[in-house]
């Protein structure tokens, strides 16, 4: 993606002189510009790797902020012109405040936006005190309400009163790490695996092979429960984090390790290993070096598919409380507080992290699927 | 040949061996253990066990020995006796316990099987016959939508609407009046009007990974020099597509055999907790919270069973069908 | 028997209740033999020399739109020659039942759910309270259910019960003194199947009764002292049941002692050995759920095992030993029908769309609230609301056990516990977690209860963060650089919560503590937070790994003698969660103390020898004094630190489902809804 910067854009890609002068890299990209969706699924990863960098900045008020006066308030509509004034048309970014009622039986607490209470919403406003990347104390948000203490909740509000944008923002930093993590982990593991299988063959190759088999053959999800249960209760949720990202990386490098190694046993008779082999080469610098460059695509490709199942699995593993449990906050715990009845009769906005999810999902997997349509450029 | 089928029941032999020392070990990670679980039962009856209690219960259940011991005697019995061992919380055979819901189990998951390439084959073709349309990204699309929506939030989905369209949840395989009623059309409708979520729900998964596998496949040979000569010689594009390129794209059908089995029943764990189907994934949940390993362990031991063999019977029909790969396997 | 002040406004004595409350005692005179079925039809019952009854028009021959003396289904069977006459099934003196509202028609089934196999308190509470003597509705009395005697000596220590003659399993075998001495001896005093003799059949020394067979059906229990709680003890769910539980024509051929070869056949059915299939067919949890061969005495018997697919059903037993006030057998309804679903949710919906008929369980919370009252109409259903009898609906108890020495010490320290109940802003948890609706309370009995004292329920309960630092300030808990303060010997105030967040208030909990945690943090007091599922956080409280925790305050109301957990160390499940090594110390004798941390300290120890004073009282009245002192301690040491009670539990009754007789304590001991009997509700169909 990086691959943005260069001028690449100018040249007209089909020209056959530009086409044969161009780089690798260069030719995948124009193949994958055109995967559309893959393009667009791109910029919306982009948008979300600024979310998980600049978390605390980007949500309106901090991980802990709670407020008892709304909970489960629906979202408010965030507005430019105030016509309810009376005196006219009055311009400024707000939103309107809430009036609330509450059923003696029931006790359900219903809420409605109430015209006369004019919340005015700015951009950078002083907000909670916070550490940007852990190191820069500031306390500036992209969006707020101008003064922090009065309501503003674009997406609505928790049933403990609690802003779900805020906290998506939050989640959306633990759950797509918990994937991107995870994922490397097992990229590492399963690329020095795979490769060694491959490159040497034999009875390394046997084995090898045998260790797969057998991770592919024990059922994933027993395998997750029965690692999270093991977990020590007393764990607390960063370091639980971090395991179960460990524990989903485990189960999940077996299929990357057997593509590489298809890869890898595939090349090993062609022209440029063996020269390479010849020029005294040592046996990693053959292949990581000049064997596993040669399929790098395939491995980006590989790897943005790999992203979503770790996603969901962190779901699924919330959802069945093994995984990552409140008060952490992440997509698997917001979803689970969401599939209750109350939410889908009357808190519909609670959805919305699973939307987040959905759409990630889709565009790791558009991304993926573009990168694998455009690894071989040399195809058409 | 017979020497191939040797090797490979051997190596499957080995592999399951390992498998079940590894889930012993998993399953016996977490603290404490099935006692630990009854101890606290007992002392929600009001009945406090002293340690002599809690000894003699450990011998009773042979949680005395030590891990290794444990595993010994377990699989010992499985392979003289084909015993599965005791299952604690339900107090009885393991055996008597997977039984009954094996059938619903594999039943599911057939059906659900034959859903997915249903719908999985002709998106598949479709959006690598026109790469890159709108139409592509549309099917593509719905066929991610499946994997990309968690499945229990989308089985609560579809409960809420059965609720409030329908005046009825589809939890379960069969309905209070018809549950007890023998076999006819009403209670074939019945059980339709139940299994439609849980095919839909686990299925919709598995869609999306087989349409990724059938498009690249039939991409793959779309681009293959006898393709290419073909329509050069005026083929006609159906029938070009027919003559070959169609058969290799049918090759993820068989080769998933051993893989898409037990994935539907491992989805069938979190859907079958939500829709209370009487299959193995929710008494799977169960014996692994209340630490009622035989029970856990024996499950997981079928599940991979099933999982090894659908491998080696995809094997061999992928040999069957594609002399390459036998050629392949025999180097 | 325990009586309540008069003047204690139970709730339950609404209009509608009269009646129920009305025959403590069954008057023997009711029930006569002349409830004899004349002739071989049983749909002609005569009524002849029985004013009591209005069977008029069945002796007229009407028939027809009567429901007769037995169930249309049973009547089939005896025409049919399975079964014999309903005079036959029926005991010589048959229990007579007072309709709560109106005498009922036959028929019909009870849906309700169970989350599965394990899920056996929901079985208990519906359908498997029949001990020897039987709680009234409103639990302040006991009536005479399956003894039809129970006398005590003066000093209470000896017992002799009669069991109601002619009372038949459901297999139609008589159940005599036989089937006691063999539940005594060879089940509940037989080691291999028994571990840990049940504390209702030891002696105040710790040492089981004695039983002595005097006829078919009159047995003494004798006890080393007095045992005056004996007779409370045989009204409630599973400790009443003990002597009855065991038929014994039926469960001797998988004895050893009684089946030289029951260790072989057990092997050979696939069991572990002859304990393990006794125990699967006729012991402890699921036995009566899972085992359709195993004579009972309940109103409904097993017909489809629960374990084995997504429903369980149940039957009327044939020769249940109770009648309405028309001497028509009892229970109204033919099959009560489990629902077997894992996910709360899924019942829920279930719930809502009007597929249960009675259920007060696993979702009648605050959260489920709303969307069971907004559906009451389309699931033609209403939510009836429950008497809450849980003090509070989080309590928090700090380890006073605690391994290690420092955060001991800390725990033990009254000041300290205090201080951080002042820290708690009450007023913002009701707000966010309880929908606004609720009180603030202590670990102590609640208005309703007999034991109530006003002080003891609400003292430190006012949120004032200047007096709690303050207190921990003058209690020399130093304020460090970061925030946190730490006791004299260094040790920080830093410590973690271990909650089961998937009990029914699990997520209320799991947010509670959050809120708590700033509010703490205010203090200078730092929580973090471990959510675990039940099963871990057990396993973690009985390994005394724990700092702190939350659990409902039991022994709120009903039970406050029996589940005494918050008062002092010692009541069931493992005693109190603020000193469980305290309360394993009292209740096992001593036989764990090795492991015990520490002697318990002074006010403890006084607690248990009040307690010990309490349970060998016969006069109720002193014994009430005794309790009463056991309390004034438990308000004087502030054992553990209340939060709030918010709205009560409740009930989804179906609008056929007739004479549930309004509102109830909601109470495991008490065991909602049995005291209801569900014997005499009935479905109607009008």
């Amino acid at each position: 993606m990086t691959l943005k910067a260069t001028d690449g854009a100018a040249v007209e890609p089909e020209a056959d002189g530009a086409r044969a002068t161009a780089s690798q890299r260069r030719l995948v990209w124009w193949a994958f510009k055109k995967h559309r969706l893959a393009l667009i699924s791109a910029w919306l990863l982009i948008a979300m790797l600024v979310v998980i960098l600049l978390t605390e900045f980007i949500a309106p008020f901090g991980s802990r902020h709670r407020d008892s006066a709304y909970t489960t308030a629906p979202p408010q509509v965030l507005k430019i012109v105030d016509t309810d004034g009376g005196d006219g048309w009055q311009w400024g970014l707000h939103v309107d405040g809430y009036v609330s009622e509450q059923d003696p039986r029931s006790l359900r607490i219903t809420y409605e936006a109430d015209p006369d209470d004019r919340v005015d919403v700015g951009f950078f406003v002083k907000g909670e005190e916070y550490e940007l990347f852990g190191l820069i104390p500031w306390d500036r948000h992209l969006i707020g309400p101008e003064d922090p203490d009065d309501p503003m909740y674009l997406l609505g509000t928790t049933t403990d009163g609690q802003d779900l944008f805020s906290q998506l923002v939050y989640a959306t930093r633990v759950s797509a790490s918990v994937g991107i993590i995870g994922v490397l982990l097992a990229f590492a593991l399963g690329i020095v695996l795979g490769a060694i299988s491959g490159y040497f063959g034999g009875w390394i190759d046997n084995v090898i092979q045998r260790l797969i088999e057998l991770f592919m053959a024990v059922p994933s999800i027993p395998l997750w429960l029965g690692l999270a249960a093991a977990l020590p209760a007393q764990m607390g949720p960063v370091t639980r984090y971090f395991i179960i990202t460990t524990i989903l990386a485990l189960v999940a490098w077996t299929g990357l390790a057997r593509e590489v190694r298809g890869r890898f046993l595939a090349m090993r008779g062609e022209e440029f290993v063996t020269s390479a082999m010849l020029d005294g080469s040592s046996h990693r610098r053959v292949m990581f070096r000049h064997m596993l460059p040669s399929f790098s695509s395939h491995i980006i490709a590989a790897l943005s598919l790999s992203i979503p199942s770790m996603i969901l699995a962190e779901t699924a593993l919330s959802w069945l409380g093994l995984g990552l449990r409140p008060p952490a906050v992440s997509w698997g715990v917001q979803l689970q507080d969401a599939s209750k009845w109350s939410v889908l009769s009357n808190a519909p906005w609670l959805l919305i992290p699973g939307l987040v999810v959905v759409i990630v999902v889709l565009a790791f997997n558009f991304v993926g699927d573009g990168m694998r349509d455009a690894a071989d450029p040399y195809k058409h | 040949m017979v020497k191939y089928l040797g090797r490979r029941a051997l190596y499957m032999a080995a592999t399951l061996l390992a498998i079940s020392l590894v889930v012993f070990v998993i399953i016996s990670l977490p603290p404490g253990d099935f006692v630990t679980a009854l101890r606290a039962k007992y002392s929600v009856m009001g009945q406090g066990l002293t340690e002599t209690d809690v000894q003699a219960l450990r011998v009773r259940y042979g949680l005395d020995g030590n891990l290794l011991q444990q595993y010994w005697s377990w699989i010992t019995q499985i392979i003289l006796h084909g015993d599965l061992g005791m299952s604690f919380e339900h107090s009885k055979p393991v055996a008597d316990v997977i039984g009954p819901r094996l059938g619903a189990t594999l039943g599911i998951s057939l059906i659900t099987l034959l859903m997915t390439w249903a719908l999985a084959f002709p998106i598949g073709v479709y959006s690598a016959v026109k790469q890159h349309s709108i139409g592509d990204y549309a099917v593509t699309t719905i066929g991610f939508l499946g994997l990309a929506v968690p499945n229990f939030l989308i089985a609560l989905i579809f409960i809420y609407f059965s609720v409030t369209w329908f005046g009825s949840v589809p939890s379960g395989l069969c309905s209070p009046e018809w549950c007890e009623a023998s076999w006819n059309l009403g209670k074939l409708l019945d059980l339709l009007g139940h299994l439609w979520v849980p095919m839909i729900v686990i299925g919709t998964a598995g869609v999306a990974g087989l349409v990724r596998i059938i498009r690249n496949n039939l991409l793959d040979e779309l681009r293959r020099p006898y393709v290419t000569a073909a329509r050069a010689r005026g083929v006609p594009e159906r029938r070009l597509l027919r003559r070959y390129p169609l058969r290799v794209a049918l090759n993820p059908f068989v080769s998933t055999i051993g893989w898409v089995l037990p994935l539907l029943l491992v989805g069938d764990i979190v859907v079958g907790q939500i829709l209370s189907l009487p299959t193995l994934g929710p008494i799977l949940l169960g014996a692994l919270k209340a630490q009622d390993m035989y029970l856990a362990g024996s499950i997981i031991m079928v599940l991979s069973v099933v999982t090894v063999l659908g491998t080696l019977i995809s094997d061999l029909l992928l040999g069957w069908l594609d002399p390459r790969i036998r050629l392949g396997h025999q180097r | 028997m325990s009586t309540r002040n008069p003047q204690s406004d139970h709730p339950s004595q609404r209009p509608g209740d009269e009646r129920s409350r009305s025959v403590p005692w069954p008057d023997p005179s009711l029930s006569r033999r002349s409830l004899v079925v004349a002739g071989g039809t049983a749909l002609t019952a005569s009524a002849a020399g029985c004013g009591f009854f209005s069977t008029d028009s069945d002796a007229d021959g009407g028939g027809g739109g009567d429901k007769g003396p037995e169930a249309p289904m049973l009547a089939e069977r005896v025409e049919a020659g399975d079964l014999p006459p309903v005079e036959e099934r029926l005991p010589k003196e048959p229990i007579v039942i007072t309709a709560a509202e109106s005498i009922g028609v036959y028929g019909g089934t009870w849906n309700t759910a169970i989350t599965g196999a394990s899920d056996g308190p929901w079985l208990w509470r519906t359908i498997a309270y029949e001990p020897l003597l039987k709680r009234t509705r409103d639990w302040q009395e006991a009536e005479l259910n399956l003894a039809s005697a129970f006398e005590a000596n003066a000093d209470a220590s000896e017992f002799t019960i009669t069991l109601r003659e002619g009372v038949r399993w459901s297999d139609g075998e008589p159940l005599t003194t036989a089937d006691v001495e063999f539940a005594y001896n060879d089940v509940n005093l037989n080691a291999d199947i028994t571990q840990g003799v049940p504390p209702e059949l030891l002696g105040p020394d710790g040492e089981p009764g004695e039983l002595e067979i005097v006829d078919d059906y009159t047995f003494i229990f004798r006890f080393n002292g007095p045992k005056p709680l004996f007779e409370e003890d045989m009204s409630r769910g599973t400790a009443g049941q003990r002597f009855t539980f065991y038929p014994r024509h039926y469960l001797e051929q998988f004895h050893i002692d009684y089946n030289a070869a029951a260790d072989d056949e057990a092997v050979a059915e696939g069991y572990d050995g002859w304990v393990a299939r006794f125990t699967a067919l006729g012991n402890l949890w699921n036995f009566m759920w899972e085992n359709p061969d195993l004579p009972t005495l309940l109103a409904w018997v097993c017909k489809k095992p629960v374990s084995d697919a997504d429903h369980a059903m149940f039957e009327r037993n044939p020769y249940y030993y109770k009648v309405d006030e028309e001497g028509s057998q009892l229970p109204y309804i033919d099959e009560v029908r489990y629902n077997i679903v894992a996910d709360v949710e899924t019942m829920f919906a279930h719930a809502i769309n009007g597929d249960y008929d009675f259920h007060s369980r696993h979702f009648n919370d605050n959260a489920h609230r709303a969307d069971a009252i907004d559906n009451e109409a389309a699931g033609g259903y209403t939510v009836v609301e429950l008497e809450s009898t849980y003090s509070s609906d989080m309590n928090i108890a700090f380890n006073l056990n605690h391994a290690d020495p420092g955060l001991r010490e800390v725990f033990k320290d009254r000041q300290f516990r205090i201080a951080l109940s002042h820290a708690i802003d009450r007023q913002e948890l009701l707000d966010v977690l309880w929908s606004r609706v609720g009180e603030f309370s202590q670990p102590a009995p609640m208005p309703n209860s007999r034991f109530y004292d006003e002080e003891f329920a609400t003292q430190y309960t006012e949120f004032d963060p200047d007096a709690a630092n303050q207190i921990l300030d003058d209690a020399g808990y130093a304020l460090g650089a970061d925030g946190v303060r730490a006791a004299a010997d260094g040790t920080r105030l830093e410590f973690t919560v271990s909650i089961a967040d998937d009990s029914l208030l699990g997520t209320t909990w799991i947010d509670g503590m959050d809120m708590i945690k700033d509010m703490w943090a205010a203090v200078g007091v730092t929580l973090h937070i471990n959510g675990q599922p039940r099963e871990n956080w057990q396993a973690g409280i009985d390994e005394n790994e724990y700092d702190l925790t939350v659990w409902t305050g039991d022994g709120g109301d009903i039970d406050e003698t029996t589940s005494v957990m918050w008062y002092m160390a010692a009541g069931p499940s493992g005693g109190a969660h603020w000193a469980r090594q305290w309360s394993a110390h009292y209740t096992l004798r001593g036989a764990q103390d090795d492991e015990m941390v520490e002697p318990p300290i002074e006010a403890v120890a006084q607690q248990h020898d009040l307690y010990d004073q309490f349970l060998s009282e016969p006069d109720a009245a002193a014994r009430d004094e005794i309790f009463r002192q056991i309390l004034a301690i438990a308000k004087e040491e502030f054992w553990a630190i209340g939060t709030v009670r918010g709205p009560a539990p409740w009930a989804i009754v179906s609008d056929r489902l007739r004479n549930v007789g309004g509102s109830m304590p909601e109470n495991p001991t008490y065991g909602t809804p049995c005291p209801a009997k569900p014997e005499q509700w009935y479905i109607s169909e009008e």
